[in-house]
């Protein structure tokens, strides 16, 4: 059974004007981290607002764990989601702790201990900092860490490795990996690319507002992509490249070059999935 | 109750970090020690009485007597109707008086007053008319000639002019000001900054509702007035009518707060408002004029919420058989506070819900 259903969801902020989001329908499986990807003002943020209950349902429906929504979401959804926005969003004048203990409070369900949280995000030395001190890369980890102090079972994630630096942005994708092996499921929006091939295990591209495609990133690789290999050989002195489609006769020629020439390199040119994106909608995600 | 608690603490130490609130105090302390030290105590007011004597009694005496009657007693005789209405008219500060015989033993006075004369001024005037006329003519007067044979009526006030004890009458347009519409610049302040930090919008989805939210922010906007207005009212008042003033007090601050709800839901920040902020203190302080000047009175001053909480607190302070109108103004704004709390609240809760 899917934890998330959503079925022809469609928003238009004022009326008459272009939809936000137009006759959008997906579903998402329990403990899975889909991807919600797009070029900014596609529509990400609209449906993730709709589905976190922020707006309300124009038309469409949206199931929560096989229950339907009706009107505004109840207190039970609200202990259940937590939601980490791409802009930090925290209280400048209280600590990092007591931020947390604040949001922590708010919950009518067993939270996480504050400053374990802390320490999972790496703020646990300056947790009685005031977040107006903290850099913009701590207040995302601030938000961050807010977003899961309820042991949120769905968990909406904007950009949540934007501004960080590698070493940070890894320790938050093993912390988003470590919550879904736990059953968490998560909604992820980012128009990063690489974010979503490596942790997501379905992703949505959405464009103006409508879905275009909607697949596991292997998947779309598989019908989107071209197989092909890319081999950098010695010719005379001088490198050069050829390029072997790994289908139909491909392989075969491909053998044999490789017993004929002095090649150093092989690559398989498997599409990225902004490729694929591009190849889709004529645009980048950028 | 533990949400309740957890979003004032947050409120609290916000409000403080903040400094609005420290600043807030301050200014109330600023305040009481101007009216204490620098706003003289008593200032005096000159009164006035036209006197149409139709018996003479009281004329033939006082012009005998006291020939420079119109400077040393303020007391002006003439000889009709029309010219004593002239006179009260352009002297402000004074009252008309036209005594007339009714019979030999009997004298009636009619009392020209101003809208503002104090009750226990026209009380002394009887008193004093009583005294004279027992004195000059015995045994004219209001009662029965045997009354005098076992009463003496004499009037103990100095005259009509009056006393005010001035930093007291200050006090209340303060009170008003400083601490009602402080609330309602509060109010949009503290509301503004959570929707510019967008915190406001990290609360939405917790299960923690609005309506606390804004319950919280009430509860210390009160909190902090009473802080304030015990700091202003005690030391210039004592514990006189304090608690009858304190009730108006409360009420007026819930009217502004819910006031600063609905501003704070049209515009994302303190500033943006502020335009909105300043254009209603000077509607909010305009009853202010009338208080401290009753010749401005006009009657639409009444549709103007502040009017009820400055004659609520003048009526608490300054006791004059005036009882009901500090409860008609807690009244009114308690009931003006009763419709525009949820009307706010319920138009503050669908507007922000349409915003992602």
């Amino acid at each position: 059974m899917s934890m998330i259903d959503v079925s022809n969801l469609s928003y238009t902020y004022k009326k008459g004007t272009v939809k936000a989001v137009n006759d959008v329908s997906f579903q998402i499986g329990k403990g899975e981290i889909f991807g919600f990807l797009g070029p900014s003002g596609a529509g990400k943020s609209t449906t993730q607002a709709i589905l976190a209950g922020l707006l309300s349902i124009q038309s469409g429906t949206i199931s929560i764990d096989g229950n339907r929504r009706s009107g505004s979401p109840g207190k039970d959804f609200f202990n259940r989601i937590g939601m980490g926005f791409e802009i930090p969003n925290v209280y400048k004048k209280l600590s990092g702790l007591d931020n947390l203990k604040f949001h922590a409070q708010l919950y009518d369900r067993e939270t996480m201990d504050p400053m374990e949280v802390l320490e999972m995000v790496g703020l646990a030395e300056d947790a009685d900092k005031k977040a107006g001190q903290y850099s913009k890369g701590m207040k995302q980890r601030l938000g961050f860490a807010r977003s899961m102090i309820n042991n949120p079972d769905i968990w909406f994630l904007d950009e949540p490795t934007m501004g960080l630096d590698p070493t940070t942005a890894n320790s938050i994708k093993s912390i988003i990996r470590r919550r879904q092996a736990e059953g968490t499921t998560i909604f992820l929006t980012t128009h990063n690319m690489f974010v979503a091939d490596e942790l997501c295990d379905q992703v949505a591209f959405i464009v103006d507002g409508a879905l275009v495609a909607v697949d596991s990133p292997k998947n779309l690789k598989l019908k989107f992509g071209k197989p092909v290999a890319r081999v950098e050989y010695l010719d005379g002195g001088e490198m050069k490249e050829h390029e072997f489609s790994m289908e139909g006769q491909g392989k075969a020629e491909l053998q044999q070059f490789i017993g004929a020439h002095d090649v150093k390199t092989i690559h398989s040119l498997e599409p990225s999935l902004e490729d694929i994106f591009i190849k889709l909608t004529g645009r980048g995600l950028e | 109750m533990k949400k309740l608690g957890n979003l004032l603490r947050k409120d609290i130490v916000l409000g403080i970090k903040d400094v609005f609130l420290l600043l807030e105090i301050v200014f109330s302390v600023i305040f009481m020690l101007v009216l204490l030290f620098l706003i003289p105590e008593e200032i005096r007011t000159e009164g006035h009485v036209y006197i149409w004597d139709r018996t003479g009694i009281i004329e033939d005496f006082v012009t005998d007597y006291v020939p420079d009657h119109e400077q040393s007693l303020g007391e002006y005789f003439v000889s009709n109707r029309v010219d004593l209405i002239a006179g009260i008219t352009d002297d402000r500060n004074a009252v008309g008086l036209i005594i007339n015989a009714a019979g030999q033993e009997r004298y009636e006075v009619e009392m020209l007053s101003q809208p503002y004369t104090k009750e226990s001024l026209a009380r002394f005037i009887e008193a004093d008319m009583e005294d004279l006329m027992n004195i000059l003519q015995p045994p004219m007067g209001r009662y029965p000639a045997d009354v005098y044979a076992s009463v003496r009526v004499e009037a103990f006030q100095r005259g009509v002019d009056e006393i005010q004890p001035f930093n007291q009458s200050l006090l209340a347009p303060v009170i008003v000001f400083n601490i009602g519409l402080i609330g309602l610049f509060a109010m949009v302040s503290l509301i503004g900054q959570e929707r510019m930090d967008a915190t406001l919008r990290a609360y939405r989805l917790s299960p923690s509702g609005l309506g606390l939210f804004l319950l919280s922010k009430n509860i210390v906007i009160t909190g902090v007035s009473i802080l304030n207005f015990s700091i202003l009212y005690l030391p210039i008042m004592g514990f006189s009518g304090y608690l009858e003033a304190l009730s108006v007090m409360i009420v007026t601050v819930i009217a502004m707060s819910s006031i600063g709800v609905a501003l704070a839901t049209f515009y994302q920040g303190p500033l943006e408002a502020i335009g909105w902020v300043f254009v209603l203190m000077l509607l909010f302080a305009l009853p202010g004029v009338s208080l401290l000047n009753p010749v401005f009175s006009p009657g639409w001053l009444q549709a103007i919420p502040t009017f009820h909480s400055l004659f609520g607190l003048d009526a608490a302070m300054f006791p004059d058989n005036n009882a009901d109108l500090i409860w008609r103004s807690v009244g009114i704004l308690a009931l003006l506070s009763a419709v525009l709390v949820p009307l706010t609240g319920v138009l503050f809760t669908s507007r922000i819900q349409k915003e992602a």
